[in-house]
């Protein structure tokens, strides 16, 4: 890890455009044009994004996002749907060479090596989070059957005072790896479980109570506002510390950003990406 | 189920030939790394796959893993228990938990790919 990564901290954008981003920097690191990425962005509007493999109608409300303002957009990633709304994103791109001998070919032993980093970071911010390690047949089990990401905490994901702080997911390709992490500052399930398909009043709210039992925010772990900026900052000295890595602050390149809108037109913006399934 | 027959790839995918006809998998070690497999997407039979392009992805722990043909051929088969039993790539990597059988359009293309005393090797088991 002789070279410096890039951290790259581009603000907010539209749901279609910042998964767009997220996959260019992907391939322009498998072909070797950039070294490994630590991204941040924001969303405007806000939006709920869904696991690749989820099912779009059975996973929301179409109509109540719509209502709601929300936009919607598929990942590359796996893993369950995520509101982002009042949250740092993080995309990381790195492949096996940037990482320890090992971490990147084990899914959870990549998980936990940027766990460990964010862990350390936000001791900066006040927040003593652990990181999660549930039985097997759980995960399995609640992973088929919940469609929101923050009900239980995957291998190595941050949760601090029995709430999931840090939501992961991952793409492989070409031997770079994608991690998408999504640090809300605070945790509205209210807002969540209105974007998802209604199973009557009582399910729902029985739902939003074990959402916001299971999930929380950072601002809502500290008890006073924190700020973008603040976040993105602790999260790479969480890097610098315990692994070691330089960064060098930067903007993605002019080809990096003409893929990203191709990227956005042609596949994230489009009903047939989005309803693939 | 024979793998030390099979020849395997550096991206973790194994191919057991049968005259022009190969089944394909990901091999015990992969499926190690990746943990609890909950969903597997495969070509439709009658589809292209190039050697080492991507022909599929499989979900485990939130992860999204590209499968890649070993060769190049015509889907003939497709394994379609893996719909609602992903986990069977998990418990019998090597058997019932195959992906696909290509037709090969060209067997000698299989030279190029490793035994699996030289896949153990890269993956340092032996």
């Amino acid at each position: 890890m002789t070279k410096a990564w890039r951290v790259i901290h581009n603000g907010a954008a539209g749901a279609a455009f910042n998964m767009a981003l997220d996959e260019a920097i992907l391939l322009s690191h498998a072909r070797g044009r950039v070294p490994a990425t630590l991204r941040f962005y924001t969303w405007t509007p806000s939006a709920v994004s869904i696991g690749y493999a989820q099912q779009l109608d059975k996973t929301l409300d179409l109509e109540a996002c719509k209502g709601e303002g929300v936009e919607v957009v598929r990942r590359v990633t796996g893993g369950r749907a995520v509101l982002h709304d009042h949250e740092v994103t993080y995309s990381l791109v790195v492949s096996t060479v940037d990482l320890p001998e090992g971490v990147t070919a084990s899914v959870t032993a990549s998980y936990r090596w940027v766990a460990e980093a964010l862990q350390e970071g936000l001791k900066d911010l006040g927040v003593e989070a652990y990181l999660a390690r549930p039985e097997r047949a759980s995960v399995q089990g609640r992973l088929r059957s919940g469609v929101a990401c923050y009900d239980s905490p995957s291998f190595y994901e941050l949760c601090c005072q029995g709430r999931k702080i840090v939501g992961s997911s991952q793409y492989r390709h070409c031997g770079s790896l994608l991690q998408h992490g999504s640090i809300p500052l605070r945790f509205d399930a209210s807002k969540l479980v209105r974007l998802l398909p209604q199973k009557g009043e009582e399910v729902r709210q029985r739902l939003e109570r074990q959402l916001q039992a299971r999930g929380a925010g950072l601002s809502d772990i500290t008890g006073r506002p924190l700020e973008t900026t603040e976040v993105v900052g602790a999260i790479i000295r969480g890097f610098e510390r315990v692994h070691g890595v330089s960064f060098e602050s930067s903007l993605p390149l002019a080809e990096e950003m003409e893929a990203a809108l191709s990227l956005r037109d042609s596949k994230y913006a489009t009903r047939e990406w989005t309803a693939l399934r | 189920m024979h793998p030390e027959n099979y020849h395997f790839t550096k991206e973790h995918e194994w191919i057991n030939l049968e005259g022009d006809k190969g089944t394909v998998g990901i091999t015990d070690y992969a499926q190690k790394q990746l943990g609890d497999i909950v969903f597997v997407e495969l070509p439709s039979e009658g589809d292209t796959v190039q050697k080492g392009k991507p022909f599929g992805v499989v979900e485990s722990v939130k992860s999204v893993s590209d499968l890649y043909a070993p060769l190049t051929g015509r889907v003939a088969r497709v394994n379609t228990r893996l719909t609602d039993e992903p986990e069977l790539v998990n418990q019998d990597p090597y058997g019932e938990g195959w992906l696909i059988v290509v037709e090969v359009t060209d067997p000698a293309e299989a030279e190029g790919l490793m035994s699996l005393a030289e896949y153990e090797s890269l993956t340092g088991k032996s």
